[in-house]
Order: structure tokens, then C-alpha cells, then sequence
């Protein structure tokens, strides 16, 4: 066993991370609110219009490659559930994410946080600054689940069933 | 099983780039298990939860969106007129710009690279203007002395360039023309491989014409031709190590005084009169020569050709900045290394030559682990700057005339050093404390303490205080760009110098959230032992170094706020107030005169592919009279009369458009200085002094009237 396998296995063995966990977290406490404009600048999107459904969020980077890799996976979750809100925030420059969005263009709405970013991250339970980071919100705006790195399919399919319950 | 490997080095990413967070939630262990997660770098974030723990605690952090809404092309240009920051002009005909921060001078900034300090002296003068932005990520400003545990020689506060570690493979390239024979083309190209590395070329052309805009034919901005280039090597895990290593070159050449590009001409042209000294505000009545206030008579005609009033400047650089860093457990150890070699090889005119070669070296090994509640980081680093120099007095005046000098300014510091810093977070995180202090032993200078402490107190997620108390020192260097005359001196005496040393106390307020940020702080700067040159030559005859008899302190209070008003569009809005406290004439004109006050403005709309920026300046007055010590080195115009004593107040514009034509291609075009105000058509910067010598430092204003460019980046 070379010495990245051993240190997986230790680790793995010691601990069980929550972003990998097979059973998503769900809080009591309501998502925090935000205000973000549109990457294309027409419109504010705030958590007020998502209401009523479940929603999700990823938080995502231009130079982030498990990012660029996500969007593919949410572009599709999107399309293939009409009842679910699919919401992408990027925590970027807005040069930088029109860029990325013109060389894979989003099947939902895009978002980008000009001001705070981390803060943006903090209230939405990410303390590590860390992307890709993936939020679910059930109909009451209550988080979930949540997921820091890449979206694994698998996760996010049972993380959508249990949020709409 | 790589994915794993990566995991363990990310985390790391966040301590190579000085931003970490604190590791106080569950999600700091699950980013050590996760797959190529990315850390934020982010801007407006001075004091969010953690900020105590970095090296460098910064107080404004500039990333790639505010590198482009500025159309800025170097980390100067970047900088200037910001609250709290600027870049100070110190010669109108060599254009020499220091980075200032609490309008404190250019010299006490340190200038980083990933955390290394590898500029001084003879870098600090015209290297600052060399800092590319091709290839860098952000730019983190800690103001204040008290803000930095690695970089102790920051009176004022340091200036970290944050170098883009490639993810993807990218290519940028650039090219753009203006006015005054704007030149810029960039290239980045990055690139990764395997599966843990990257590396990325980077490189830079620029050139500018020299700039006169009132007839006089001397040059109010210097001409150059620039080339930078640079190789970034990076991986995840060398060695277990998270690596990286840059290596970077200059080759530059300017000139200022005569309008040419011809250098070789200049130097030959040594006889007659080129210029108009007439021309201008207050010019001379004589297009030849100009009035001696001390007899109210011309001087004699100049006769020193297009070379008299030159100066040229070769400058060579070539820079090692290598950083490594792994975890263990909790703990986390950084080695830093820094080598550079910069070369100067200069001609001002009928003054001297001057050769210099700074060898500077840095290394450091650093230990960060928890000892119980408490973040300690703990580390040996040292300090090696070596100048030489050969210089020429070409000032037939003076009893060193055409004598070779090897020792004018030249010195060797060596300094190892010891640190500890101790964090620890209170209150569930709403209370961060971070304490620290330095021991550094310099060959000639001795010990010198420097204690700091920060406290940073979080009211709720959107709004915090910090307040920081801390000292700085400096070794004093004896570089003649602080005065030319050393180089016409039979001698100079270093013996009375001493470190200079500075002590700030400083309160900053931020809040932030989706729509709205702001930013007021309060700083309060003296700085003991500012070195100076005295002339002596009446007594020993020597030019002595020696620090000087009284405290320089700057008080200032700013403001700066940006709203999102719409998706589109946001508005930002600052506003910097300073009281300079300090006698006169005890610094005898060799601070730069600054502002009593500015106003800073800037309006960008952002909608579709449109990105519009509008920024502007309002730079109050200026008590010129005691900044350069008229009361005992009074300056005159060419017509004899003397200088104004207090500058204009002035409005500035810079406007800039860009339009993302496709996901690859963007063009803009912008022009600096839309409202056309330069210091030339008021106040010459050419000033005689009351033996009738000239000198070409009378500095307060813009130098450039309105300057087009236009350029197209493409982006794969």
C-alpha cells in the first residue's frame, strides 16, 4: 500500500466526514436570507422567490476544475426536476463567471456575490471558505443538506428525495 | 487514491496564500478529505472570522475583478488613490514611484511576494514599478506597523503580492496601445500536469513615451521600455509538501528630462540648449537660462546639452521567491526561501553615475501547532542584503569630481531573526486575540525588539472591530537615491544612524453583507529615528547619516464604503482625512509633500457584456512650504519668484469600457484623466534653489493630461 492509500485508510477508518456522509444534515434554523445580482446584471434573486419549493444552491468558481465539472450535473438536475429551485452563486468576479457561463451555459439561474464572499459562505454554514459547495433547502427554507467539494450524483439524488419530504 | 492525496494539500492553500481560516468547525476536517476544494481569496474581507490567524493580517486585499475595473498595467498604477494607499512620485524626471500607505513614505512599505520580503533600497526605488499584475491573484495591503509577523522592516505596513496558482489550463494574452506611444502586450499561459502540479509562463512588454505638456521640453513623466517574464512551478505534493516557486525577470530601461528614446544620443549630447526654460507657469524670462533669486540675475546660459537635466536608468532584475508548507496533524510548517539580484546602471546628467548591484537573500522556517487553546506559530528567519556600488561625481563643482567611489552607499546587513506569535479565539470565536513579538540582530545595528498585539471583536457575522497596536523598525540604508549629493561627498559617515522605528496604534470598524460594505479606521503612525543625509561637508567633510532630531507622525481617519445599488450598477465612496505632525525643519525637504484630505469616487455599471468604470479623485491641498521646508531651503520658479506654498486642490477622472464580445475575446478602451488637470500647468516641477541650482522635484499633482488606450484581451 502506497502511502496516500494508507493515509485515506487511516483517516476513513478514524472518521466519517459530514460532507460525505450518506445521510444529509437537516437544521431547524431558516436559511439565511441574500440578495445577489444576476451575473447578467438584470435582476437582483433573493431567497423570497424560491419560496414554497425546495431549493438548491451551488456555490461555485471560474478556476475551481470540481466546479466546472459540477455544472454539468446541475444543468441536468435542473431541467430533470421542474418542482425543485436550482440556484448557482459565484463566489467570483463577474468578468470571470460571465466567461464561464458563455463556455457552459447554466439551465438555471446564475448569481454572483460582488461584496463578502466569505460571509456569504460563513451564514451559509461554510466556515472554510472552501468551493464547490452545495446547499439544499427544503420548502420551509430550512438547510437539508449540505455538501463541500464535488457533488457526487448518488448524494445529491438522496439529499432531493429527503428534502422533499 | 490521488483524489485523497490532493485532498491533504488544499487545505494548505489557504496558509500559502495568508488567508486561513480558523479550523474551529467540523467542515475544516472534512476539507482534508475533500477533493480539489479551492479556498477563497476574496476581497473586502479584512476581518472575518479567523483573520488573526495569518502571517499577515491584512487590511484590504485587491483581486483580479478590481485589477481590471482600474485597467491598471502595474501594482503602482493598481494602488494609487485609494484611502489609506497611493504611490508617491519622488522624481518628476526619473518617475521613481513607491507604493505609500497612511501617506506615509514610499520607503517604509514592504513590498512581498507570497509572503517573502525581497525588496529594499535600490529595488524599492524603481523596482515598484516593475510589479506586473500578469499572473498574480490578489494583492493583500496590511496597514499599519502593528499588522505584520514576517515582515518587520514595514514602518507603515507591508504589500503582499498573492502569485495565481493555476487550476485549469488557461491562456490570457493582451495587447493594448495609447497615447504617449503606449505599448503593452501580456502574456499567461498555465498549464497542469500530472496530477498534483501546475506550472505557468508569464511575460510583459511595456513601453511609454516621455511626457511634457507645457512647451518646457523637460519631461514630467520618464519614458520607458520594459520587459518582464516570469515561471511559476507549483505542486500539491512535493515531497509532501505544498510547493511553489517563482522565478521572475526585469529588463528595463527609462529616461526623463530630455523627450527621446534615443539613449545613446542623450549621453553624447553634453553642449547647448535643447529646452525652453521659459515656457511653463512662472517660466524664466530667458528660454536659455533662468533668474538666481539670490541676485535676482540670470545664470549663466545652460550649456549642458539634451544629458544635462537626463536621467537614465538600466535596471536588471532577477528573483527566486520559493515557498513549501505541509501539515502534520494540527500543526503546519513553512520554509520560505527569496534570492534576488538587482542591478541599476545609471547617468543623471551633470550630476554622477551610478552602478549599483543589491544581492538580497530571505530565508525562513516556521512552525505553526496548538499548544492547548492556543495557535502558536513560532519561526527563525534571516535577512541577507548586500549593495555595491561604484558611482562618479560629474559635478565639476565638487572636490570628488570624476573620482570612481565603490563606498558611497554601500552596506551589508545581515539579520537573523527569531519570532513567536500566539492566537487564540475567546467567546465562542466572537473574540480573536493574536500576540506576538520579533527579536532581530543586524550586524551593525544590534538587537531590536518589536513587540505587536491584535484584538478583533466580531458584533455579529456582518460587522467587527479590530484594533491593533505594534512597532516596526527599519534599518536604515544609505542608498543615494535618498540624496543625490552623497555621490559628490569625499565621504560618508554612517557611524550616528540608527534603526529607524515606528509605532502605530490603529482601530478599524468594517461591515459587510450582500449589498453593502464599509470600512473606517483610524490610524496613528510616529515614526521615531527617520534616517536622513546631513550635510556636513562645511565641518567634516562628510555626509553624515544619522537619524533625525524629532518624531514624524501621521494621524489619519478614513472611510470607504461600496453599495450595490442595483444588479447592475454600485456606487463606492471614500473619504480620508491626515494631520502631519512633525517640525519642518528638522527633515529639511526630504518628505514628499501629501494631502491634507481626498475624496475618492468610482461608479460601475455591469450589466449583459458591458462593464462601465468611472473613478475619480479629489486630492485636497497640500502645505507645500512645510513638506519641503521652505523655512530653511526656500524654493523658487525659474522667474525668480517663490514656489506657491500650498498646492491646488484638484479633481481627477479615469473612465474605462469593456464588452465581452465572446467567451474569449474582450476589448476596452479607457482614458486617464478625463477632467485634464496636471500640477505642470500651475507649478512647474522644476524649482531653483536660493543659490540658483536647479532641481527637479517640486511634486505634488497629476503629470499626465488625458491618456487614451484601447486594447483587446483574449481569455482561452
Amino acid at each position: 500500500m502506497n502511502r496516500g492509500a494508507f493515509t485515506l485508510a487511516v483517516i476513513l477508518a478514524a472518521w466519517q466526514p459530514a460532507g460525505f456522509a450518506a445521510e444529509p444534515q437537516r437544521t431547524e434554523q431558516p436559511f439565511a436570507s441574500f440578495e445577489l445580482p444576476l451575473v447578467d446584471g438584470s435582476r437582483f434573486a433573493n431567497l423570497e422567490e424560491f419560496r414554497g419549493k425546495p431549493l438548491v444552491i451551488h456555490y461555485w468558481r471560474s478556476d475551481c476544475p470540481a466546479c466546472l465539472a459540477d455544472a454539468g450535473v446541475f444543468n441536468t438536475q435542473a431541467i430533470e426536476h421542474k418542482n425543485i429551485g436550482f440556484l448557482g452563486i459565484a463566489v467570483d468576479d463577474r468578468t470571470s463567471a460571465l466567461r464561464f457561463l458563455k463556455r457552459n451555459p447554466s439551465s438555471h439561474l446564475q448569481a454572483y456575490a460582488p461584496l463578502s464572499q466569505a460571509q456569504l459562505l460563513h451564514r451559509a454554514g461554510n466556515h472554510s471558505s472552501g468551493l464547490p459547495y452545495t446547499v439544499l433547502l427544503d420548502s420551509q427554507q430550512k438547510m437539508c443538506a449540505k455538501h463541500l467539494g464535488k457533488v457526487d450524483l448518488d448524494w445529491l439524488e438522496a439529499a432531493l428525495v429527503k428534502c422533499q419530504k | 487514491m490521488t483524489a485523497v492525496l490532493g485532498i491533504l494539500m488544499t487545505s494548505a492553500a489557504a496558509h500559502a496564500q495568508q488567508a486561513p481560516e480558523p479550523a474551529t468547525e467540523d467542515e475544516s476536517a472534512a476539507d482534508d478529505l475533500m477533493e480539489e476544494i479551492i479556498v477563497i481569496g476574496g476581497r473586502v474581507i479584512p476581518t472575518q472570522k479567523g483573520a488573526l490567524l495569518a502571517d499577515i493580517v491584512k487590511t484590504e486585499s485587491l483581486d483580479a475583478a478590481e485589477m481590471q475595473r482600474t485597467g491598471a498595467t502595474n501594482v503602482n498604477e493598481l494602488l494609487a488613490h485609494r484611502p489609506g494607499l497611493d504611490a508617491q512620485v519622488e522624481c518628476s524626471v526619473c518617475s521613481a514611484r513607491s507604493i505609500s500607505l497612511n501617506n506615509l513614505p514610499g520607503r517604509f512599505t514592504t513590498v512581498m511576494v507570497d509572503g517573502v520580503p525581497i525588496f529594499s533600497s535600490v529595488s524599492n526605488a524603481y523596482g515598484q514599478d516593475m510589479l506586473g499584475l500578469t499572473g498574480l491573484e490578489r494583492i493583500d495591503v496590511s496597514r499599519g506597523a502593528g499588522t505584520s509577523l514576517i515582515a518587520p522592516e514595514s514602518l507603515s505596513g507591508s504589500v503582499n503580492l498573492v502569485s495565481k496558482e493555476p487550476k485549469l489550463d488557461a491562456l490570457e494574452v493582451e495587447g493594448r496601445g495609447g497615447s504617449y506611444g503606449q505599448r503593452l502586450g501580456s502574456v499567461y499561459f498555465a498549464r497542469t500536469f500530472g496530477e498534483d502540479n501546475s506550472y505557468s509562463l508569464t511575460a510583459t512588454h511595456d513601453r511609454y513615451d516621455p511626457v511634457d505638456t507645457v512647451g518646457l521640453g523637460v519631461s514630467q513623466f520618464s519614458g520607458y521600455n520594459r520587459t518582464l517574464g516570469g515561471i511559476g512551478l507549483f505542486s500539491d505534493d512535493l515531497a509532501g509538501f505544498k510547493a511553489k516557486a517563482l522565478i521572475n525577470f526585469v529588463d528595463e530601461r527609462r529616461m526623463g528630462g530630455p523627450l527621446s528614446d534615443d539613449y545613446a544620443g542623450v549621453r553624447a549630447d553634453t553642449v547647448g540648449n535643447p529646452f525652453n526654460f521659459s515656457a511653463g507657469p512662472h517660466g524664466s524670462p530667458d528660454r536659455d537660462s533662468w533668474i538666481d533669486p539670490s541676485t535676482g540675475l540670470l545664470v549663466p546660459d545652460y550649456d549642458g546639452g539634451r544629458f544635462g537635466v537626463a536621467q537614465i536608468v538600466y535596471t536588471k532584475r532577477q528573483q527566486l521567491v520559493a515557498t513549501a508548507e505541509r501539515r502534520f496533524d494540527s500543526a503546519r510548517l513553512r520554509l520560505a526561501f527569496g534570492l534576488a539580484n538587482h542591478e541599476q546602471d545609471s547617468w543623471y546628467g551633470l550630476d554622477a553615475e551610478y552602478f549599483g548591484k543589491q544581492l538580497q537573500g530571505y530565508g525562513e522556517v516556521s512552525l505553526q501547532f496548538n499548544a492547548g487553546e492556543t495557535l502558536v506559530t513560532t519561526g527563525v528567519n534571516l535577512r541577507y542584503e548586500d549593495l555595491g556600488s561604484e558611482s562618479m561625481s560629474l559635478d565639476s563643482g565638487s572636490p570628488t569630481f570624476g573620482v570612481k567611489r565603490v563606498d558611497a552607499d554601500a552596506y551589508v546587513y545581515r539579520t537573523p531573526a527569531v519570532f513567536v506569535q500566539a492566537y487564540r479565539a475567546l467567546l465562542d470565536g466572537q473574540l480573536e486575540l493574536n500576540g506576538s513579538v520579533r527579536y532581530d540582530r543586524n550586524n551593525v545595528f544590534g538587537s531590536v525588539v518589536t513587540p505587536r498585539a491584535n484584538a478583533l471583536w466580531h458584533h455579529n457575522d456582518a460587522t467587527s472591530s479590530r484594533v491593533a497596536v505594534g512597532t516596526g523598525f527599519r534599518l536604515p540604508t544609505s542608498f543615494f537615491e535618498l540624496d543625490h549629493a552623497i555621490l559628490s561627498a569625499p565621504a560618508v559617515d554612517r557611524t550616528g544612524a540608527k534603526p529607524e522605528k515606528s509605532f502605530n496604534v490603529s482601530y478599524a470598524w468594517n461591515y459587510s453583507d450582500d449589498r453593502l460594505a464599509l470600512t473606517a479606521s483610524l490610524n496613528y503612525t510616529r515614526i521615531k529615528d527617520m534616517a536622513l543625509f546631513v550635510d556636513d561637508l562645511a565641518n567634516s567633510g562628510s555626509y553624515l547619516l544619522q537619524p533625525a532630531q524629532s518624531t514624524y507622525t501621521v494621524m489619519n481617519a478614513d472611510v470607504v464604503g461600496t453599495w450595490q445599488v442595483t444588479a447592475a450598477d454600485s456606487v463606492s465612496l471614500g473619504y480620508e482625512r491626515y494631520r502631519y505632525v512633525f517640525r519642518s525643519e528638522d527633515f529639511a525637504g526630504t518628505l514628499f509633500s501629501r494631502p491634507d484630505y481626498r475624496v475618492t469616487f468610482a461608479v460601475d455599471h455591469s450589466q449583459n457584456r458591458w462593464d462601465i468604470d468611472l473613478q475619480g479623485t479629489w486630492t485636497g491641498p497640500q502645505d507645500l512650504a512645510r513638506f519641503y521646508a521652505y523655512a530653511v531651503n526656500p524654493r523658487f520658479n525659474l522667474d525668480g519668484s517663490p514656489k506657491r506654498t500650498t498646492s491646488k486642490s484638484f479633481l481627477t477622472l479615469d473612465l474605462r469600457a469593456s464588452y465581452q464580445w465572446s467567451a474569449t475575446v474582450a476589448p476596452y478602451i479607457g482614458v486617464r484623466n478625463l477632467t485634464n488637470y496636471t500640477q505642470a500647468r500651475d507649478d512647474s516641477f522644476l524649482w531653483v534653489d536660493s543659490g540658483g541650482r536647479l532641481d527637479v522635484t517640486q511634486i505634488w499633482g497629476p503629470y499626465l493630461d488625458p491618456t487614451w488606450y484601447a486594447g483587446i484581451k483574449v481569455t482561452m
